[in-house]
């Protein structure tokens, strides 16, 4: 016998019906690849370096890697796409406990680059937890704000108790110490937090708790000195390290509307933007593809977050909308921090730009997280 | 889904489409509406403008051979601003820290300099450091021509030797050492006074603007100065510094962020500067240079009585003009000074020692720059004005063809005391004037008062000319025939520092004494001071430049030059012209021929044999110009006749100057030579020296012996080797025997 189904607006048979791959959002796959695209060209001209003049040989040990990246990010997304997501909740309490052994390990074991120990360093390749455990993060939240939900909201006690789960993560990473990922770490916070239902005032007193602890922690001097510099270049334009925004708003501003063509970038050739292969990669897209080509991103990324907001609010249970509402706060944050910072309207922090940036890293947990969207979104009505 | 959810995912949507319109806005801010501004940041980021310092042009003598050139140097320079920036850069970020890092630094430095084989102290090194006369961006130089392994070795070692860097420069290269010194200068770095001063030159108006207020921009084919730039400092370097300085040539590169050059893209290259011909002959000035010395060397020598002064003989000058044209063929100045020690800056003892007047102020040209008494050899102009102003015949003056008797001294016929029989009274009010040595003459006409220099016979015509009543004679005749013959003004020849020397009249004597009583406590003019400048003495200061100056136009008939030192400028393009001065008339003074012809022949026999009256004694230079025994040379007078004029300035508390002016070929019908095409107009002035007939005279022998036998020894290179005033010594002492032997054959 077969049970009638109403059709739910926006979803048709395909969606719902068949394997997975024909399940999953294709909207979602095609944007990811023309970010990726266009992630591979940026960081091919950001990489290659000067040219040979004889043998006209140019650098492609950065790319290959990166090539390497996104093909084991997408065999793993597609990995993670596939279990149903409710299936393997039961992990969730394994892989947060996992996630912290990962990241206490790294004062033991990790390795220190630019003054933040973050890596754990086998030599050919680089792991960077405080990346994999954004994901921890959204599933651990996802998976607590989503049982304790009840009729009334959430109870203050379950919100705290939720926070205290995601500032056990932030403190670790705090101690490397990198201030940027724990942004993240608070966007992801915020954004499920105001999904999940938590009542206004408790929003304002969370915010002001986190307002005195960071000044708490400046205070004490727990922001090193750099960090606080950039911080405050922000503000201050005359501080030192307004260089590096400095240089990446005439780089962008140098590509102009049309850009100075792929390459041709003089900022990015002389390699007058520090990071331009990571934090500053979009200096080298604004600067070479000039505002078409900035523009074509934060299309591509205006509708891949559309797109994970459409799944969120299709999703069948609240678990998978948290999850993929923490995956949007996630890009959301990280596209509009790294751009922001790139054009000079946000603080420098050590963000990358996902599915952009070089770094294996990021570039996983990029794709594992759109992964675990498609999973929601493949998983849904069944 | 509950519609709170719907909400609260509406609210998630507003927040990420509001922060996507914020990134697009500053997007469209920066890429579209300040582009513009911000690629010329990127522009400059990557572009730096290198100068190029361009070679100056080279000073050359008359006939072409290079007194002054260019030659590549390296030197190891070291930057107090990079030095310190890479300090920081490596670590080092306190003082203390940074201090101790370059006295090791120092340490090794001076050790591998003086290995090399420049030995260098530590101190050397931390003293140009710290030379106040840098700013901290200058590139200090520590070091030159140092050998090349060593340059390699520093220039690969940023870390180990920090804002230390190494580079070539081009600097002056004198081939003919110290010779010409104060004609030519020298080079240095321009002081912030002198850049100020500079800095409206080369300026054009902006192309891009119409609007006359706009300010003017530099000329991109300019010479504009900057700091630590060379400029001319005395001499021709100076004189002629827009005409050598050469158009500085410009290297676009571009950097990457480290300033590592990445590309040239755009560079002109520096254009040499103009080339300045003198009409100098350097045989001709090394030769007068050597003479001059050695005049001087002897001077030195004589022994002196107790009653004299001693012959210190520190210092004199000696010129050559051409006088059919006003060229200078040789001006010397004693002492000098090499210009090669400017290279790299001077320091400031070495340079206080040069200008001491204790060591007479090596730097100082003397032949331009230095005021003497004329004394005898101004002569001649008295002469001029008293017949040009009737004093010749004027009531007790007899005519300049009447005979006078010389008793020694002139009793000036306004002393209205009569002091007949007591000659202390009438030394001490000055009513008696004497010639030097109470030298007694019979038959002493105009020709002859020049001859044996007879003071009495010009008192008597000074005195004329301010007692007779003013409708008669011009009391200021003398004044101004010297005006006329340029002396007591500058020449304009083309060199810094001319002085203008003075011959006072009387207004200038009262106004003079108005000004400063103190200084000049006398302001009424007297009839003694007239008598005192016409023997060239009291209130005559002239350069030697003048008074050779003045003798050419005696020479030449009356033409007044400004002499020339410098022939042309040539551009370093072929094909444009090059500047000729050519001769410079000033004026034409007009001599009455028939004194002309008395004063010719009366100069003539300062150095001749007397022939018309033999009874008479010889000139006052027939010494130095017939008899070698006598320190002079056997002079070929007949076929090279020499007008002179010997001159014994009294300096008071010193020893009397000695000078000799002097012109020729020169001869007239009276004394059996009809060669009369003058080419050279000398003059020499030896300070604390003597008699002008002991010292200058000889000295102007031995350089027209030479210039007219044509035998002016070629001067030598520095290359040539350290000899030369050896080898320049010995070929002239034998040249001299050789016609000494012919001669008294």
């Amino acid at each position: 016998m077969t049970t009638f189904r109403p059709s739910k607006a926006g979803f048709n048979d395909r969606e719902t019906q068949g394997p997975l791959w024909i399940r999953v959002d294709v909207s979602i796959v095609l944007l990811a690849i023309g970010l990726l695209s266009l992630g591979l060209i940026v960081v091919y001209s950001a990489t290659r370096g000067i040219p040979d003049p004889e043998t006209g040989a140019v650098n492609r040990a950065f790319i290959e890697r990166q090539l390497v990246f996104v093909g084991a990010g997408c065999f793993f997304a597609a990995g993670v796409a596939t279990i149903d997501y409710r299936k393997t909740r039961l992990a969730v309490p394994f892989i947060y406990v996992g996630t912290i052994a990962l990241l206490v390990g790294l004062f033991a074991f990790g390795e220190n680059f630019n003054g933040a120990t973050s890596w754990y360093s086998f030599g050919f390749v680089t792991l960077q937890p405080s990346e994999f455990a954004k994901l921890s993060l959204i599933l651990a939240l996802a998976s607590w704000f989503s049982s304790v939900q009840s009729r009334d909201g959430l109870q203050l006690v379950n919100v705290m108790l939720g926070l205290v789960l995601a500032g056990v993560f932030a403190g670790l990473v705090l101690l490397q110490p990198d201030f940027g990922t724990v942004m993240v770490y608070a966007a992801i916070v915020a954004g499920i937090v105001v999904v999940a239902g938590v009542a206004m005032r408790h929003v304002i007193a969370v915010l002001l708790v986190v307002a005195v602890a960071i000044m708490a922690m400046i205070q004490q001097g727990f922001l090193r000195e750099t960090q606080l510099n950039r911080f405050t270049a922000f503000v201050d334009p005359e501080n030192t390290a307004r260089y590096n925004v400095n240089q990446s708003e005439i780089a962008i501003g140098n590509g102009g509307l049309t850009g100075k063509g792929l390459f041709q970038g003089t900022q990015n050739n002389n390699s007058l933007v520090p990071e331009k292969e990571t934090d500053f990669i979009f200096s080298v897209l604004g600067e070479e593809l000039g505002f078409i080509g900035g523009a074509v991103l934060l299309a591509l990324f205006g509708l891949l977050l559309l797109r994970i907001w459409r799944v969120a609010h299709l999703a069948e249970d609240e678990y998978g909308r948290l999850i993929c509402v923490g995956v949007f706060s996630m890009f959301l944050f990280q596209a509009f921090q790294s751009v922001g910072m790139n054009v000079g309207m946000m603080p420098v922090t050590g963000i990358p730009l996902p599915l952009i940036s070089y770094g294996g890293s990021s570039m996983m947990t990029s794709l594992l997280a759109l992964g675990l969207v498609e999973n929601v979104h493949a998983h849904r009505l069944r | 889904m509950e519609d709170t959810s719907r909400l609260r995912m509406r609210v998630l949507g507003v927040v990420a489409v509001s922060l996507f319109v914020a990134l697009f806005g500053r997007l469209w801010y920066l890429q579209a509406l300040e582009s513009e501004r911000l690629e010329v940041f990127a522009e400059s980021n990557i572009t730096r403008t290198l100068r190029t310092q361009a070679p100056r042009g080279q000073i050359l003598d008359r006939n072409g051979r290079v007194l002054v050139e260019n030659r590549l140097s390296t030197v190891v320079t070291i930057n107090q601003d990079e030095h310190v920036k890479a300090l920081i850069r490596l670590g080092f970020d306190s003082v203390d820290e940074r201090t101790e890092f370059r006295t090791e630094m120092f340490a090794d430095l001076a050790g591998e300099l003086s290995q090399s084989g420049q030995l260098t102290k530590i101190a050397d090194l931390e003293r140009a450091f710290d030379d106040q006369s840098f700013t901290a961006f200058d590139d200090i130089p520590i070091a030159r021509d140092v050998d090349e392994e060593l340059l390699i070795f520093i220039g690969e070692r940023p870390d180990r030797f920090p804002g230390v860097q190494v580079d070539q420069d081009v600097v002056r290269s004198y081939p003919y050492g110290e010779a010409a010194a104060h004609i030519l200068g020298y080079v240095g770095s321009i002081t912030g006074g002198e850049l100020v001063e500079k800095a409206d030159l080369y300026l054009i108006d902006n192309p891009d603007t119409d609007d006359p207020e706009a300010p003017r921009i530099e000329d991109p084919e300019g010479k504009q100065y900057r700091s630590n730039d060379e400029i001319g400092k005395v001499g021709i370097e100076a004189f002629f510094e827009d005409d050598l300085r050469g158009v500085p040539g410009t290297r676009e590169i571009l950097v990457d962020n480290v300033g590592n050059l990445v590309e040239e893209t755009d560079s002109k290259d520096p254009i040499q500067g103009s080339d300045v011909h003198l009409t100098i002959d350097i045989d001709l000035q090394v030769k007068l240079e050597f003479e001059l010395k050695q005049a001087l060397d002897q001077a030195r020598l004589v022994e002196t009585t107790q009653d004299e002064e001693p012959f210190r003989a520190p210092a004199g000058s000696g010129v050559i003009i051409d006088p059919r044209d006003g060229s200078v063929l040789a001006m010397a100045s004693y002492p000098t000074f090499d210009p090669g020690d400017f290279i790299d800056g001077i320091s400031q003892e070495q340079f206080d020692k040069l200008s001491d007047p204790l060591e007479h102020q090596p730097l100082l040209n003397r032949s331009i720059s230095e005021i003497y008494p004329a004394a005898s050899t101004f002569k001649p102009f008295t002469s001029i004005a008293a017949e040009v102003y009737n004093v010749f015949g004027w009531e007790h003056v007899d005519d300049w063809n009447v005979p006078i008797s010389d008793p020694g001294y002139w009793d000036l016929v306004s002393c209205s005391v009569d002091y007949t029989g007591d000659v202390e009274g009438a030394l001490a009010s000055g009513c008696r004037k004497r010639n030097a040595g109470d030298a007694t003459m019979e038959g002493v006409d105009l020709r002859h008062a020049l001859t044996f220099s007879s003071d009495t016979y010009y008192y008597r015509l000074g005195e004329a000319f301010w007692i007779a009543p003013d409708a008669e004679i011009n009391p200021n005749g003398i004044q101004e025939i010297a005006a006329q013959f340029g002396l007591g003004a500058e020449t304009g020849i083309q060199l810094p520092g001319e002085k203008a020397g003075v011959i006072l009249t009387a207004e200038q004597f009262a106004a003079r004494h108005e000004a400063n009583p103190e200084a000049f406590p006398r302001g009424e003019w007297g009839p003694g001071d007239n008598t005192d400048i016409a023997i060239g003495q009291g209130s005559v200061a002239i350069t030697p430049l003048q008074l050779a100056n003045a003798y050419a136009t005696l020479a030449n008939g009356g033409t007044v030059y400004s002499p020339n030192v410098v022939q042309r400028i040539v551009p370093p393009d072929p094909t444009d012209d090059p500047v000729e001065f050519g001769p410079r008339v000033l004026r034409t003074v007009e001599v009455p021929p028939q004194v002309n012809q008395q004063i010719l022949d009366g100069l003539l026999g300062v150095t001749m044999q007397p022939k018309v009256n033999v009874t008479q004694p010889p000139g006052t230079a027939f010494d130095a110009f017939n008899q070698p025994a006598q320190g002079g040379v056997a002079f070929d007078l007949i076929n090279w006749p020499v007008a002179g004029k010997t001159g014994t300035a009294e300096v008071t508390g010193r020893a009397d100057n000695s000078l000799f002016a002097a012109f020729g070929p020169s001869g007239s019908s009276t004394w059996g030579t009809s060669i009369n095409s003058p080419e050279y107009a000398m003059v020499v002035i030896l300070e604390e020296s003597g008699f002008g007939s002991k010292h200058a005279a000889p000295m102007v022998a031995r350089m027209f012996d030479v210039i007219a036998r044509d035998e002016v020894p070629q001067a030598a290179t520095k290359d040539a080797g350290d000899s030369f005033y050896e080898q320049n010594a010995n070929s002239d002492f034998a040249a001299a025997g050789v016609v000494g032997e012919a001669l008294d054959g």
